[in-house]
């Protein structure tokens, strides 16, 4: 099975999963925040040490939210290498450790609130179109990651694994076909459309 | 259930300016219970289908849904025809099938509980029990072919149209999809290269380069296709 970015939702009992949507959205929007205004290294370490807690007392194994996908590992790698070389000892903290802190309280709200929760409760407040497109963000993370790891093989297996107009390129075309396909698809289904809370 | 094509004419532009024809000057009259459309890559297949529940619209002529012009009422027809896309993945939404479909369900069925039972009935009568909570990414294609099906049918369509709805599958999907269509009560209208597919149907339209070209009982129209092909 794949490592998920935000995770797949895990039925539970938790107080986290009890917590009502609309407060988990707010919670993981001020802890995503605060270290970015902050920009300070206890701050980062106080929000990522939150988002761990409340992922332990989820209940949810593990293995379900721990995990990291190689482009995330990579990424932050690169900050705290290009942050190192800088000199900016705090920001080698600051960057990934924000980057982490958002990613775990992100997994948190994912794993402990139903799709279908997420989108009632975002639908309160926003307009049902950008609820939509929230998860429709969600479901295209993972498939924006396969068509990387398949062009990376295809650049590969030409020869041009180092080039990055080759690893690039086919990747943004695939997101804009999938895009547009994606589109069509929701106007087949009459998803986005006014009256569909109604 | 009727879909009538009236002259219709679909233009496209090209980026340098000049006309691209999608379809020409098509007319028909579709009432079987299964109509298959088979023709090469790029003939016109999707853009006939796409024409049904106003994803495209005609440069000139119309189509009718049950008497429904498509253009001037596209919101209205799409609560009755289904669409069934290539590839699946397009097409599921929410990241897993039971939420796919519940979603199909919200105009509906307003209680969340009720909506979630409801979804999982309609995934278990497909057989997909075992995969209710599971990411949509970790199904097989035959499943998540399936799951869209689920949930294009949780609205209770009276037609479906399907676009080469089993090119990605393996042989066992395909059977599979193939006895699930069987199946099914609805009109279907199904482009396709799987002529074992497209001998299930009723009757078979040929499309190339826009037009139709043959159009018949499958038991006549498919060995000319296989000759027209060869």
């Amino acid at each position: 099975m794949r490592t998920e970015i935000f995770g797949i939702h895990t039925p539970g009992d938790s107080l986290v999963h009890r917590t009502p949507p609309g407060v988990k959205i707010l919670a993981v929007l001020l802890l995503s925040l605060i270290p970015l205004v902050v920009r300070s290294p206890w701050v980062t370490l106080g929000g990522l040490a939150i988002a761990l807690i409340v992922l332990f007392t989820s209940r949810v194994p593990v293995r379900r939210w721990l995990p990291l996908a190689w482009p995330v590992v990579f990424i932050l790698v690169v900050v705290v290498i290009y942050q190192g070389i800088h000199g900016r000892v705090d920001l080698m903290v600051v960057v990934p450790g924000n980057v982490l802190a958002a990613l775990y309280l992100a997994r948190a709200l994912v794993l402990t609130t139903s799709g279908p929760d997420l989108l009632d409760a975002m639908s309160r407040v926003l307009p049902e179109r950008v609820a939509l497109a929230v998860a429709l963000m969600l479901r295209s993370i993972p498939q924006i990651l396969d068509a990387m790891g398949t062009v990376r093989d295809a650049a590969r297996a030409r020869g041009l694994g180092r080039n990055p107009i080759a690893n690039l390129a086919p990747v943004i075309v695939h997101a804009i076909a999938l895009a547009q396909v994606t589109g069509e698809a929701l106007v087949a289904r009459g998803l986005g459309e006014s009256d569909m809370l109604e | 259930m009727s879909i009538t094509f009236n002259g219709v004419t679909v233009e496209a532009q090209r980026p340098d300016g000049t006309t691209r024809v999608l379809l020409a000057d098509v007319t028909a009259e579709l009432t079987e219970h299964r109509i298959a459309v088979v023709g090469p890559n790029g003939s016109g297949k999707s853009t006939l289908l796409k024409l049904i529940n106003g994803l495209m619209t005609p440069t000139r002529g119309s189509v009718l849904v049950q008497g429904i012009d498509v253009a001037s009422a596209p919101r209205r027809v799409r609560r009755t025809v289904g669409f069934i896309f290539t590839d699946p993945a397009a097409q599921l939404v929410m990241s897993t099938p039971v939420d796919d479909v519940g979603l199909s369900l919200r105009r509906t069925i307003k209680n969340r509980a009720e909506r979630r039972e409801r979804a999982a009935a309609l995934l278990a009568e497909r057989g997909l029990t075992h995969v209710l909570d599971q990411s949509i990414h970790d199904l097989s294609g035959g499943e998540r072919q399936l799951v869209s099906l689920t949930s294009v049918l949780a609205v209770d369509p009276e037609i479906i149209v399907a676009d080469e709805p089993t090119t990605l599958l393996d042989l066992r999907n395909r059977n599979l999809l193939r006895r699930t269509f069987a199946s099914l009560p609805q009109q279907m209208i199904i482009s396709t290269h799987d002529l074992e597919l497209a001998a299930t149907c009723e009757r078979v339209l040929v499309v190339e380069d826009g037009r139709i070209v043959d159009d018949g009982m499958a038991a006549t129209v498919l060995p000319r296709y296989r000759e027209r092909m060869a």
